[in-house]
């Protein structure tokens, strides 16, 4: 611990302020860094291995402020961070990947005992976690998953595939038309992996089932319900015999229900999903507005990410398989009691 | 009323509008019908090409696409024309939807949600203003600045999560139609008169093109320049809650992620339509024109469902484009005159009602831009 706070000035004083040669200077910066934190690793490792009532921080920085999703995600974090007697430090990437990438290396600066990342590049924090690594601190990922040269260096990643989120939403829609219609997909922000992916997992089962016509609809370039709005009502005017809508996301979903009940759309003729499952959503599937809504449980999420990281630095335990797989919900009208009540529980 | 109308052509000093009626006449009929020339030629493409284009329900789906676009444009014309740019216009109404529905869901009232709209529309629009006037802080930063806290204020409020459950008369209002048009087009239609009268008939509106245009002259000719800028951020200000009301009005909950782009996307239909962003030249029939060209190429593009991908680059192209026509018609004007005529007056190629911010200071009456005073 006194080496750990010795080097600290060092590190810090390194750090790059100087943005015309950032990417050098962070370079010489995570060097003098990797040096410190080897020399302390070993006492930490030591003073850790007593027990839960040794005192420990972990950083957290989540992909952005802006979406529920994942202040759910921290809240569970902190609630499991809490019990466990873990002080929490949390930062947020907003979508903007240089500056997470100088956020994530400021945390790494000050020591910590872990660092849980909801990357919002899939590679460009993987230099910093090689450096993290290489230093002896652990780095979990959580909900987006890194590039597969970046896996060696984090203890694993707990989320759930967004493919398979897509997967599971066209099949429910699958399902619903009876094999037999025409689907558009109305996706949210171009080159998101959230979007992207969900939607290439929704392509993957519309392709396999010959029956149904994909309309493969704008992106609305923001996840707000205005812009879900307008972007349905253009895909209804230039195709009026829709019978389902995909948004991959709920607020532009909800402007989807907008759209077709502006058109005197009845809600039982038209198919409309989105992915999130948060309270405005919840409630729609209720009214029988939306019909399906699929939640990857952010509470949950955020709890398990910290009892993975919790259990490798105080026990040294790796989770089993890399990828820490987290149960997702689909909200329908038949269960969407249950959901209520896990989410109540604090289990979703 | 003419009286008030002939002020600031007073303070135009350059005295030179009588030599060359001919050659304003063709460079400003160019100039006002090259933007509605593209629209009427993209309306009557689409109509050809999409038969859904032209169907009545298309027609209102952009109408009513282009109203939040376009009250946020109106108000932005006049910044412009001032020679400011407001940039939180955007997040702005996105936080202040949040505030009018959190105020309507809370205590049940519609009016109190409006009236808590305007407030807190009022209050941004006279932030920056004070901002802008009393500090000097140049109105890109300083409207910047409040862009990032509106922002932050209205992520605050709700965590990222829509406000929704609004009383049930403001969904009865929200889908009135008065003559087969929506509620929300009569509006905003309202809104275009109010601001071309207030442009066009008022002391105002001529004090804000000349302050736009050549402060200097505007203040030796008694304008006081704080109080027209603080009023047009002012005027931004309430524009700004009238969106985030269209807004509420079109999704019927509060978004604190709405609207990201959209005081830029303002600009972009204002300088498309005509007006200078260098100030002192424009109108808000000239944005009309703008955001009804934006609307109508973002509707034809979507239903044509060519890829997201090229709808930017197409998008982008035609920003370019139509805000080229300036230089264009100055070339053409520039042409016409050399040949025919000649003489120190010439140096001024623009039109009197379209340049005064380019007043030569060979003419003597006002004194040289060295002697130009701090903005006050």
């Amino acid at each position: 611990m006194r080496t750990r706070s010795l080097l600290l000035p060092r590190s810090s004083s390194a750090h790059p302020l100087d943005s015309r040669s950032r990417r050098g200077v962070g370079a010489v910066a995570a060097a003098g860094l990797a040096l410190s934190l080897a020399a302390c690793s070993g006492g930490g490792g030591e003073a850790s291995a007593g027990g839960g009532d040794d005192p420990m921080t972990v950083e957290v920085n989540v992909y952005s402020r802006s979406l529920p999703y994942f202040q759910d995600f921290v809240a569970g974090a902190q609630e499991r961070a809490e019990a466990e007697g873990v002080t929490l430090n949390v930062t947020y990437g907003e979508t903007d990947p240089q500056l997470q990438y100088d956020q994530v290396q400021n945390a790494l600066t000050k020591s910590p005992d872990g660092v849980i990342v909801v990357p919002v590049d899939p590679a460009a924090l993987v230099p910093v976690f090689q450096q993290a690594s290489d230093g002896g601190l652990p780095v979990l990922t959580a909900v987006n998953d890194i590039e597969e040269d970046g896996w060696p260096y984090v203890v694993g990643h707990v989320g759930k595939e967004y493919f398979e989120v897509g997967r599971e939403k066209a099949q429910y829609i699958v399902d619903a038309l009876g094999g037999q219609g025409t689907v558009a997909m109305i996706h949210g922000i171009r080159g998101l992996l959230f979007s992207e992916l969900q939607g290439q997992g929704a392509m993957e089962v519309f392709a396999e089932n010959p029956g149904i016509t994909v309309i493969d609809g704008p992106y609305t370039g923001e996840f707000s319900s205005d812009a879900g709005l307008a972007a349905a009502e253009n895909v209804l005017t230039a195709n009026p015999d829709v019978d389902a809508l995909y948004f991959d996301n709920d607020d532009i979903a909800l402007g989807g229900v907008l759209a077709a009940q502006q058109r005197g759309i009845a809600m039982e003729d038209i198919v409309i999903i989105g992915t999130d499952g948060g309270e405005p959503a919840r409630q729609a599937v209720a009214n029988g507005e939306l019909d399906m809504t699929i939640t990857l449980c952010g509470v949950a999420t955020g709890k398990l990410a910290m009892d993975t990281l919790v259990a490798f630095v105080r026990d040294g335990q790796k989770p089993d398989e890399r990828f820490v797989d987290v149960p997702s919900q689909l909200i329908t009208t038949e269960s969407y009691e249950d959901v209520e009540a896990l989410i109540a529980a604090g289990d979703c | 009323m003419t009286a008030m109308r002939e002020r600031p052509a007073r303070s135009d000093p350059t005295g030179e509008r009588t030599p060359r009626p001919q050659v304003r006449v063709r460079g400003a009929l160019f100039d006002r019908l090259f933007v509605p020339a593209v629209l009427v030629t993209l309306v009557v493409y689409l109509s050809a090409t999409n038969d859904a284009f032209f169907s009545r329900i298309n027609v209102t789906n952009v109408l009513m696409q282009a109203s939040i676009l376009a009250i946020v444009a109106f108000g932005a014309t006049f910044v412009i024309m001032a020679g400011q740019l407001d940039l939180s216009m955007g997040t702005g109404s996105a936080l202040i939807s949040v505030i009018g529905a959190t105020v309507m869901v809370d205590t049940g009232s519609v009016l109190l949600g409006l009236g808590a709209c305007l407030l807190a529309g009022l209050l941004l629009g006279l932030v920056n203003g004070v901002v802008v006037t009393a500090l000097h802080v140049p109105s890109f930063i300083a409207t910047l600045g409040t862009m990032i806290i509106c922002g932050g204020i209205a992520l605050a409020m709700t965590n990222g999560g829509v406000v929704s459950g609004l009383p049930a008369g403001f969904r009865e209002i929200a889908t009135l139609r008065l003559l087969g048009l929506p509620v929300l087009v009569w509006g905003t239609a309202a809104i275009f008169l109010l601001l071309w009268w207030l442009q066009r008939q008022t002391v105002f509106g001529y004090q804000v093109l000349a302050v736009g245009g050549n402060a200097e002259a505007a203040r030796l000719s008694g304008i006081s320049l704080g109080r027209v800028r603080l009023l047009v951020f002012v005027l931004a200000g309430v524009a700004t809650a009238l969106a985030a009301i269209a807004l509420l009005v079109r999704v019927q909950s509060g978004q604190p992620n709405a609207n990201g782009t959209l005081a830029l996307e303002a600009i972009a239909a204002v300088v498309v339509g005509g007006t200078s962003l260098n100030g002192g030249r424009g109108s808000v029939v000239r944005t009309l024109w703008g955001v009804l060209l934006i609307a109508v190429l973002r509707n034809g593009l979507d239903l044509s469902g060519i890829s997201e991908d090229y709808k930017q680059v197409v998008l982008g192209t035609v920003f370019i484009l139509a805000a080229s026509v300036d230089f264009l018609r100055r070339r053409l004007v520039r042409r016409r005159v050399t040949p025919s005529s000649a003489g120190p007056t010439l140096s001024s190629p623009g039109a009197p009602d379209t340049t005064p911010g380019q007043v030569p200071a060979a003419t003597g009456t006002v004194p040289p831009s060295s002697a130009a005073a701090p903005a006050r």
